[in-house]
């Protein structure tokens, strides 16, 4: 029995892991092999990544609305 | 080191910096691997519906990792795979239409049935009919179902003239009406260009930009999604990334309504037409009978029988029907007319008048329709696995007499 779709509950759950992370880090319960410095680096890099995919496909979007009709994009 | 550390280091260590990243990489790749198999019970492959395809636009896609959709190698929907070359003795049926005949599904549509499976489209019902009938007793029996979703005539046509003909069936079935002629027309909107047949097709933009265009916005899409092709961590982030531009293009799009409706003098003079005139269903129809009349004329030179189904589609039905609970529901969030209705009509007796006088048989479920108050419909025009075996037992019971009759000479 497999789970058919992906839950929509798990988008909640990684925002919650996510900030369960840094509050860990924040109160010094988990120690990271980075400096804080090098962890804004991390992070900004993970950023620009994701900025960047999310502002093509928006490009995409924009020109080519998703309507009932379009089965499925690529 | 530590955030709390008390004495961090001056410069940044990259070295850590790559490897954190590796590691970030390493994790998000493993938990992704693990909920698409938890998803789809099998490895990650592809999240990719479509491949490209040179001829019939595109082609579902064999690597699909999806718990419902089963598609085979050469691209079909089936839980069975098929060959191209042909044992002797094979009685082989092609069914080649868009998303009816593949099942796929659209928005508002019977939850209770979930996804309709490979193995409860057209395709294995008929197979399973045509193998249990005495007149084909001995025979191996193939029924391909070779839809692809949004196919309309113009990628029907091509991907049989290019492809499918030379799988040499016995039996070729045309579906694919409802992408033809669902959509309603206005006074002007032929010579606008703005018919089904006549505008592109949202997958040929697709293709434009991701293949012809090479701006460095392709550039990147390119390869993002060559990465998700290998990687099930970008292969996630990439439809996820797709379903944010959607929402909040939608978004933008709503909240631009009360100054994008406002309507200019144009739109004013197109909202006062009324439904096309009769001369422009005529020469819209004129644009559907070339392609089908090229693959009949293909099919009569390649020695293979031809026949076309009509998809009647639920909000046209005018009460013809008896309908079940959940199919009355669903009228309520279906749009319809009678305009719209007699629009569809005239197409149905024009698709008859072609084929009828090409000596070609056509399917058309609209009368047999009146025989069940089974839930035949899962949305607005595609069927729940019910009413894919009713027009399954309907292409049997109108083709068998003649494939039997074929394969007797």
């Amino acid at each position: 029995m497999h789970i058919d779709r992906i839950p929509l509950w798990l988008l909640p759950l990684v925002v919650l892991a996510i900030a369960a992370l840094w509050l860990a880090w924040r109160r010094g319960w988990l120690r990271l092999p980075l400096a804080e410095r090098e962890l804004v680096v991390v992070s900004k890099l993970l950023f620009i990544v994701g900025a960047i995919m999310v502002l093509v496909m928006l490009r995409n979007s924009i020109e080519l609305p998703a309507g009932q009709f379009i089965y499925g994009r690529f | 080191m530590a955030a709390s550390d008390p004495a961090p280091p001056a410069g940044v260590r990259w070295g850590r910096v790559v490897a954190a990243l590796a590691v970030l990489a390493l994790a998000a790749e493993l938990a992704a691997q693990a909920l698409i198999y938890a998803y789809a019970g099998k490895p990650f492959q592809s999240l990719s519906t479509y491949r490209w395809s040179a001829y019939g636009l595109v082609r579902n896609n064999p690597s699909l990792t999806s718990p419902g959709f089963e598609i085979e190698r050469n691209g079909f929907r089936s839980v069975k795979a098929f060959t191209r070359e042909k044992a002797p003795g094979t009685l082989r049926v092609i069914l080649l239409g868009g998303s009816v005949l593949y099942s796929g599904l659209a928005g508002a549509r019977l939850e209770e049935y979930g996804r309709v499976s490979s193995a409860e489209t057209i395709a294995p019902y008929l197979e399973a009919m045509l193998a249990a009938d005495p007149r084909f007793a001995g025979r191996p029996v193939e029924v391909i179902n070779a839809a692809v979703n949004f196919n309309r005539i113009v990628e029907i046509a091509s991907a049989y003239l290019e492809e499918y003909l030379h799988w040499q069936p016995d039996l070729v079935v045309v579906f694919g009406s409802v992408n033809n002629f669902y959509w309603y027309r206005r006074a002007g909107d032929l010579a606008a260009g703005h018919t089904a047949l006549q505008m592109k097709h949202p997958f040929r933009l697709e293709f434009e930009r991701q293949v012809n265009e090479h701006s460095l916005a392709a550039f990147l899409e390119r390869a993002w999604r060559t990465g998700a092709e290998h990687s099930a961590a970008l292969a996630l982030a990439s439809k996820a990334s797709v379903a944010l531009a959607d929402r909040l293009v939608q978004v933008a799009l709503r909240l631009a309504a009360p100054v994008t409706a406002r309507p200019s003098s144009l739109d004013s003079a197109a909202a006062e037409t009324g439904p096309e005139t009769a001369g422009e269903s005529r020469a819209y129809f004129q644009i559907y009978a070339s392609y089908a009349d090229a693959m009949v004329a293909a099919a009569r030179r390649a020695g293979q029988d031809i026949a076309f189904v009509w998809e009647p589609a639920l909000g046209n039905l005018d009460g013809l029907k008896p309908l079940s609970p959940g199919e009355r529901s669903l009228l309520k969030s279906i749009e319809s007319s009678p305009a719209r209705s007699a629009q569809y009509e005239t197409m149905r007796q024009a698709f008859h008048a072609l084929f009828d006088t090409a000596g070609v048989p056509v399917i058309d479920p609209t009368e047999a329709l009146r025989t069940t108050s089974e839930t035949v419909f899962i949305d607005y025009v595609h069927y729940t696995p019910a009413g894919n075996r009713f027009v399954a037992a309907l292409i049997h019971k109108e083709l068998g007499e003649r494939l039997a009759a074929r394969l007797g000479r």
